[in-house]
């Protein structure tokens, strides 16, 4: 019974986060004026509500005994707040680095057309209770901040090798240098150079279909 | 009575023969045969009558590096020199790794022998610094009978003093500057020479900038009927014509521009000699321009195509007409088809070289050369001497290969570039193993990698067969000093090491240089240091010199001998028997290390 208990939790908070992902797709605008308050419009959402309150209680009890050491999960959400009991913190891990995905791929889309508005990035947190305080609306923040701090990682390691590899640059030698500083000059400065380049961009289709027939 | 006459008879003939055994003029005779300069220092050590004749009939020394020895004391050791070679500034100089004030100065040489060696008649000076009064004091003192000159890579002259060799040796045969850095004050000198010399054979100023006049090269062709190896900077070839119809005698050519690109109705007067079989330079000569060669290139024994504007194609083309090519060198841009052209084509070949180029145009998608270039070289051109190349990618299956192909290889030179990031066979070490094994007649082996290149194991087999290997140059080889102990272990006959780039502290260094017996300079760079490098003075011993140059702060200004920064701030360390002792000319950024210094 506490097996399929928590399999209709999980299913129920899938469903309504995929509702509220929707609805809020649907109507941006009225959905945000209507919860602004924190009372839910729909009976069901209620519904959902008490039966994992109720849930929940009735289960504290045989989770302790197996030790999983579950706690709340807070979601705020297109400003609204949700509070989930005796949440396992490998799900709840789950839950945040899905958040953080979708919060990274948003950002993506606003960066691609930044005329578009941003729609609100998730927050998903374990706070020990369920009060609704000031310091936690700057979670979106901290997310921004922690998708921006991955980034530079990324980037650092080809810097990093490019400074290995400068640390001892292989020499060339001195004539060849000039050389090569010379022709470097001469295909800036020289049109005829220009006009020779363009009969070898003409020359590389042949090359390719050269390679072709070789090929086959 | 009459018994006792015999006898005092047999004694004195037993006697006139034991005064000296074989006759002095017979031993000068049979030395004269000696040519190997070992052979020399072996036989010189027999008895001081040995010693004497190996002085006084020895023609030619080599100073590996001038500060091994001091001039006097090679005037008093052979005092008949009729030819000197000596080196100078340590061979990273080519590669702007040593500033210009290193020292490697000419001038104690010059004053110190140049009067008093009586039958010297050919110098060569390499990678050392000229001044315009040595080569005063040079000509003043041998002027007349000097027949072969040779600043190889020198710097410090101008071309004033190239007037007054012009004016004064009218012996001289061979004059060469090539890479040398020349103060140009014009173009006299040439036009001097051609009007004093009449027995000139050999004329190399190639890559030293310098401009002349083609009137005058055409005047030096009309005196110097002997002219056969001209080599030279970048000059129109058109304004070569003249020369080219009036030096019948030229077979080596290098140098000349194609400065008018796309224009061949300019260039397709050029009408080479007759005999011609060396072609080099060529500076910009495209696809527009190749055809000005192809009458000749069957003829070719030597092409040097680096700093020509060839496309991979092109080079197929060209190579594919030259099937008597000895002597090949070109940049990374000849890919591994132009390889294959050359493996399929060029039979005869002995000495290869393929420079780094720099993102050429026309290189083909997949750029540069590799193990599948290399390999075909290896099985198609088995006479190959000298291979020297700058490859993108390697393998242990192509070092093999040209173990087992080339068996007459004498000195082979890989540099694995760094731009690519993956590598197809890493570590080498087998492959090393297997052309050092197979190539007995190696003596020169350079193995510049990445780190990862080669571990522990590879470097301990390059120790291991490394044979009658002299010379070698590591880079970025081994994974730890352990590696470098066994390396030097295995070198018995090793008499020239640089390393760069390496992970070994200076006590592995130390180490390791006590272990090889043959031994006798060691530069390195890129390794463990310490600010003081104390733990190099384990390496102290008699008639040994050891010079650091500490790690730069990046906030120093040195100038190479070009004038450029010099690129590199790294410790370097240089290390060398002398009979000398220690520099009296110390540039102040390089500590001599000496027991006493403790």
């Amino acid at each position: 019974m506490d097996l399929l208990e928590r399999n209709i939790k999980t299913e129920t908070e899938e469903t309504r986060k995929e509702q509220e992902r929707k609805e809020e797709e649907a109507e941006a605008e009225a959905e945000a004026g209507e919860r602004k308050t924190q009372e839910p419009p729909q009976q069901g959402q209620g519904l959902s509500l008490s039966l994992a309150n109720g849930s929940g209680r009735s289960g504290m009890l045989p989770m302790s005994n197996v030790s999983a050491n579950p706690s709340q999960l807070t979601i705020f959400y297109g400003g609204s707040v949700c509070v989930y009991d005796s949440v396992p913190p490998e799900k709840a891990q789950a839950i945040m680095l899905i958040a953080a995905a979708a919060a990274a791929a948003a950002a993506t889309k606003s960066s691609a057309a930044p005329t578009v508005k941003p729609p609100m990035v998730p927050a998903a947190t374990v706070a020990p209770a369920a009060v609704v305080s000031p310091v936690l609306t700057r979670s979106p923040s901290l997310q921004s901040t922690s998708v921006a701090t991955g980034q530079p990682q990324v980037v650092a390691e080809p810097s990093s090798i490019c400074k290995l590899q400068a640390d001892l640059p292989i020499a060339r030698r001195h004539s060849l240098q000039r050389f090569l500083e010379k022709r470097r000059d001469r295909v800036v400065s020289k049109a005829p150079y220009s006009t020779a380049k363009s009969s070898d961009g003409m020359e590389s289709p042949r090359i390719e279909v050269t390679a072709e027939g070789k090929a086959q | 009575m009459g018994g006792e006459v015999p006898e005092p008879r047999r004694l004195s003939r037993a006697l006139s023969f034991g005064c000296g055994g074989v006759p002095e003029e017979a031993l000068h005779l049979v030395f004269g045969y000696m040519d190997d300069p070992r052979d020399r220092e072996a036989a010189s050590l027999v008895c001081r009558l040995w010693h004497r004749i190996d002085a006084l009939s020895r023609k030619h020394v080599t100073v590996g590096f001038c500060y091994a020895v001091e001039p006097a004391r090679l005037l008093a050791r052979f005092p008949r020199l009729e030819s000197l070679a000596l080196k100078g500034r340590p061979r990273a100089a080519m590669y702007g790794l040593i500033p210009e004030d290193f020292g490697a100065y000419a001038a104690p040489w010059v004053a110190e022998l140049a009067a008093p060696l009586d039958c010297l008649k050919a110098l060569h000076l390499r990678r050392m610094t000229v001044t315009d009064e040595d080569i005063a004091v040079l000509v003043r003192a041998r002027g007349h009978m000097l027949q072969v000159l040779k600043l190889d890579k020198c710097s410090g002259f101008s071309t004033d003093a190239l007037c007054l060799v012009a004016r004064s040796c009218r012996s001289l045969r061979t004059l060469f500057l090539e890479e040398c850095i020349i103060e140009d004050e014009g173009s006299e000198w040439l036009h001097e020479l051609a009007v004093n010399n009449s027995v000139l054979v050999t004329l190399n100023f190639y890559m030293t900038e310098l401009k002349v006049e083609p009137a005058d090269l055409e005047l030096l062709a009309k005196n110097c009927k002997s002219l056969i190896s001209l080599k030279m900077g970048d000059c129109d070839l058109s304004d070569l014509i003249g020369f080219f119809q009036t030096s019948k005698a030229l077979q080596e050519f290098a140098g000349g521009a194609f400065f008018e690109v796309g224009e061949y109705t300019k260039y397709e007067k050029v009408i080479f000699p007759p005999r011609l079989c060396f072609l080099g330079g060529l500076t910009f000569m495209g696809k527009n321009e190749m055809p000005v060669i192809f009458p000749y290139s069957t003829m070719l024994k030597k092409l040097d195509l680096q700093f020509t504007f060839l496309t991979t194609e092109d080079h197929c083309q060209l190579i594919a007409k030259c099937p008597n090519l000895s002597v090949l060198e070109v940049r990374n841009v000849i890919g591994d088809r132009g390889l294959e052209v050359v493996a399929a084509t060029c039979k005869k070949l002995r000495r290869l070289r393929i420079e780094r180029g720099d993102d050429d145009p026309g290189q083909e998608e997949q750029g540069g050369v590799s193990q599948i270039g290399l390999t075909a070289v290896a099985v198609g051109c088995r006479e190959l001497e000298y291979i020297a190349a700058y490859v993108s990618d390697i393998t242990n299956g192509a070092l093999e290969s040209i173990g087992t192909f080339c068996k007459n290889l004498y000195d082979f030179r890989l540099v694995l570039l760094d731009k690519q990031k993956k590598i197809t066979d890493l570590p080498l070490d087998n492959g090393v193993r297997a052309l050092l094994r197979n190539c007995v007649k190696l003596r020169r082996f350079a193995f510049y990698l990445r780190p990862g290149g080669l571990s522990d194991v590879g470097l301990g087999y390059i120790g291991l067969y490394s044979g009658n290997i002299q010379y070698m140059l590591l880079g970025n080889v081994g994974e730890s000093d352990n590696g470098l102990i066994q390396f030097a272990t295995g070198c018995t006959n090793l008499r020239k090491l640089e390393l760069r780039g390496c992970c070994f502290s200076e006590r592995a260094l130390a180490v390791a240089v006590l272990q090889m017996p043959s031994l006798r300079y060691i530069w390195v760079q890129g390794y463990r240091a310490s600010r003081t490098g104390q733990d190099l003075m384990l390496m102290a011993r008699p008639y040994w010199n050891i010079e650091f140059a500490p790690p730069i702060p990046e906030s120093a200004y040195r100038v190479m001998a070009d004038g450029q920064p010099c690129v590199d701030t790294h410790a370097q360390v240089l290390a060398y028997y002398s009979l000398a002792g220690r520099r009296p000319d110390c540039p102040q950024w390089l500590v001599t290390l000496h027991p006493a210094s403790l």
